[in-house]
């Protein structure tokens, strides 16, 4: 999770506020950074950080909810069941 | 006061190449380094944090071109025309008019490859028909060309990740549906050819050839606006680099994700690091 806070930070420009998140911090909704480009710089982060390319299938308003359906995103294609 | 860059245009099969060619300054040449700049939007974005470093480069005794290639830039050509195979060509060319004004590479004043970005797959690719040793520098990089490509496409998609209209979404043909079509595509201000997106699809950031064990320095900066370790991503692309007898070198430094958008970001700390690598 430290990885994917990491990542948000930079992403929305949060100024390492978003490193004090939890899984429950909810993000889509709740974060007026979170526009539509922040979120291409957001799943473009990530997969390059963990070196993983994510199926547009999966990328939903559910994906952005909080915190932790972000991980559960990342985990998946981290390490696949 | 350093010297200005002299500016020119480089002729070449796709046409006129703008250059700016930053030379040595100081007694002793340290080497050459060839910038190869990130595609679209972050090509501008990244413009001055990167002219900034091969003026840095320039001070320290390194003869640097930086140059934008076809349809891009202050080049000829549109981008919606260009392939990667020209870009590709092009870079060669530049490499061949570093050379001849810095000369031919050696041990003690070696060629670096500099990739910015999606510039990094750039480097990997043309390490494939170099003829001449050289060591890699990477700025942030992007470990395929699929991402690239989906990340162009998704400033079209991203609108609809955050809707929850979801009959909206089904009702359009996705940008990747059109391209597959064999129709270009526009995003955010660029059009994109179905000839660049699949050229694009079949890019890795993995090493052309093996290398020579010891010859090839490939030091990669990872860029975050809080202090932080190298991504597991390039942690294990570097692996793939050193088991092809390249010498990977993994760094993170602290600097504003400056591709991203336009700041006002101090990159400091990036062309510090940068120099003493290449040193």
């Amino acid at each position: 999770m430290k990885h994917v806070l990491r990542v948000l930070d930079d992403a929305l420009h949060l100024q390492e506020q978003a490193l004090a998140f939890d899984v429950n911090t909810p993000l889509l909704g709740s974060l007026p950074e979170l526009d539509s480009m922040a979120a291409v710089a957001l799943i473009t982060g990530l997969e390059n950080h963990f070196g993983v390319t994510f199926d547009e299938a999966d990328l939903n308003a559910d994906t952005f909810a909080t915190v932790g359906s972000l991980c559960r995103l990342v985990q998946a294609y981290v390490s696949p069941p | 006061m350093a010297d200005l860059p002299d500016a020119f245009f480089l002729p070449t099969h796709s046409g006129s190449l703008f250059c700016l060619y930053h030379a040595p300054q100081g007694p002793v040449l340290r080497g050459q380094v060839l910038h190869l700049h990130p595609f679209a939007e972050e090509l501008n974005t990244c413009r001055r944090i990167s002219a900034q470093c091969a003026r840095a480069l320039a001070a320290a005794g390194f003869a640097v071109l930086q140059f934008d290639m076809y349809g891009c830039g202050d080049s000829v050509g549109d981008f919606g025309d260009a392939t990667w195979t020209d870009w590709l060509n092009n870079a060669h060319d530049a490499q061949e008019e570093l050379q001849r004004r810095a000369g031919e590479p050696t041990e003690a004043a070696p060629l670096w490859l500099w990739g910015v970005r999606s510039g990094t797959l750039m480097t990997a690719d043309m390490l494939k028909d170099m003829n001449v040793p050289c060591h890699v520098l990477w700025w942030q990089p992007v470990v395929s060309g699929q991402q690239v490509l989906q990340q162009w496409l998704r400033l079209d998609a991203a609108k609809e990740w955050l809707s929850k209209d979801k009959e909206r979404i089904e009702a359009t043909p996705s940008l990747s549906e059109q391209l597959k079509r064999g129709q270009d595509v526009h995003v955010g201000g660029y059009r994109i050819s179905p000839e660049l997106a699949r050229e694009l699809n079949t890019l890795h950031l993995a090493p052309s050839r093996p290398q020579t064990p010891g010859q090839g320095k490939l030091v990669s900066m990872d860029i975050s606006a809080s202090p932080s370790s190298p991504p597991p991503g390039i942690t294990r692309q570097a692996q793939i680099w050193q088991d092809q007898g390249w010498q990977p070198h993994l760094q993170s430094v602290t600097c504003g994700t400056f591709w991203q958008q336009f700041s006002s970001t101090d990159p400091s700390d990036l062309i510090d690091a940068s120099l003493a690598c290449v040193r």
